[in-house]
């Protein structure tokens, strides 16, 4: 990642859209309370259809077939609640085109933007 | 964890190369790339203490997409430039990425000796059973009777097990893995940077697009469930007669052992001599 892509400015580095998850495919939407009293985990999965070549790899072996195959034979997440987080399709996409992060519930999410705003807010006196 | 790999994975890349990088839609390069960031990651090491050396062919290109020290060398050659990088500056970690052409062909010389001398090095060859890159030609690891370009009528030569080959020439640390067992060629690759002396691992990777095709296994898919089927850990196989292990290959780790390294005794002699 470049020096001003770490600090948030604007550069002409032309894969700062993926990185900055502008081709996400499926929004994490926050765990609703019967879900947290099962336990269930959410998982999110974010694929950056530039650099996707649609081998195929994500699909075949996917063990909750969480993805179908689009007209192009790239990957559209069809089930995501299914997704029980093992990564097999980030660690094996020889395109880097998979991202798999955990969601967050309301709270934990609530908990995170205080924190960073407080840490904004300390660093800007 | 999940989160923290995929930062990871940017970090390292660069990001100023063409991306989608140059390689087929499913080739093993790209798993063994991300498996070879996820290692140093791993290991914390930083970018500027690591060199990264490769040969010719597919596999050359390897270096182009990370942003260490890189060096894309001759064919056959990544080893010894490598041992110059190594004896020049000790302090480096050198890491050298070959196809399996690069490394048992015309490199061949290159790799006994450099296990033989035991230099501190990391050898990773991605073995794809064929030379992928000039139109599907036989190498030295294409497994008898499979079909290429030049064996229109099957190969009549038996494959280098290359593993095998550098337990005998004397490397410190000898693994095997293949791409579709990739959270374990994290692990193997670590422990090969890691490991004082000449470090191989071989990764059995698909080339659907130039051996899958000529041998009933034309994508990505088929050829990694040819590899998770065929794959037999060490432990296992030993249990195994030779009939049972009939065409499969072992994974893990075949040989770890401590002996004293080139560059270590270099140094030895060196003081000895500025002493007298």
């Amino acid at each position: 990642m470049s020096e001003n892509l770490k600090n948030g400015e604007p550069d002409n580095d032309p894969c700062q859209d993926v990185i900055m998850g502008k081709t996400a495919d499926n929004d994490c939407r926050q765990v609703t309370g019967q879900e947290k009293e099962k336990g269930s985990r959410l998982f999110s999965q974010t694929i950056f259809y530039d650099w996707c070549k649609a081998c195929g790899i994500c699909i075949a072996f996917c063990p909750q077939q969480v993805f179908s195959r689009n007209e192009q034979g790239k990957p559209v997440v069809a089930q995501p609640d299914a997704c029980v987080g093992c990564g097999f399709c980030e660690i094996h996409c020889p395109d880097f085109a998979i991202t798999i992060t955990e969601c967050q519930s309301g709270a934990e999410q609530h908990k995170k933007t205080v924190e960073s705003t407080e840490a904004g807010e300390a660093n800007g006196e | 964890m999940i989160e923290k790999m995929n930062s990871v994975r940017h970090d390292y890349l660069r990001h100023d190369k063409k991306f989608p990088h140059v390689w087929c839609p499913g080739c093993g390069n790209g798993i063994v790339l991300g498996s070879l960031i996820r290692a140093i990651a791993k290991l914390g090491l930083e970018k500027d203490e690591l060199v990264l050396a490769s040969g010719i062919g597919c596999s050359g290109r390897m270096p182009v997409y990370v942003d260490f020290n890189t060096l894309h060398t001759t064919h056959g050659r990544a080893l010894t430039f490598a041992t110059g990088i190594k004896l020049a500056k000790p302090a480096l970690t050198v890491i050298t990425v070959m196809g399996d052409g690069d490394a048992t062909a015309i490199g061949g010389n290159h790799f006994i000796h450099a296990a033989r001398r035991n230099i501190d090095l990391t050898a990773i060859i991605i073995n794809n059973q064929i030379y992928g890159m000039t139109g599907g030609q036989y190498s030295p690891t294409t497994p008898y009777g499979s079909f290429a370009s030049t064996a229109a009528w099957g190969n009549i030569e038996h494959a280098f097990p290359i593993a095998e080959l550098a337990v005998t020439a004397g490397a410190s640390f000898v693994a095997r893995g293949t791409v579709y067992h990739a959270a374990m060629l994290d692990g193997l690759l670590a422990r090969g940077i890691v490991k004082k002396g000449f470090s191989v691992i071989e990764v059995m990777s698909n080339c659907h697009t130039q051996y899958g095709r000529r041998n009933q296994m034309n994508d990505p898919v088929t050829m990694m469930r040819y590899f998770n089927e065929n794959a037999v850990s060490v432990d296992r196989a030993a249990k195994m007669s030779e009939e049972e292990m009939g065409d499969r290959f072992t994974i893990g780790v075949l040989a770890d052992v401590d002996k004293p390294n080139y560059l270590e005794e270099y140094q030895k002699i060196r003081e000895r001599a500025q002493q007298e």
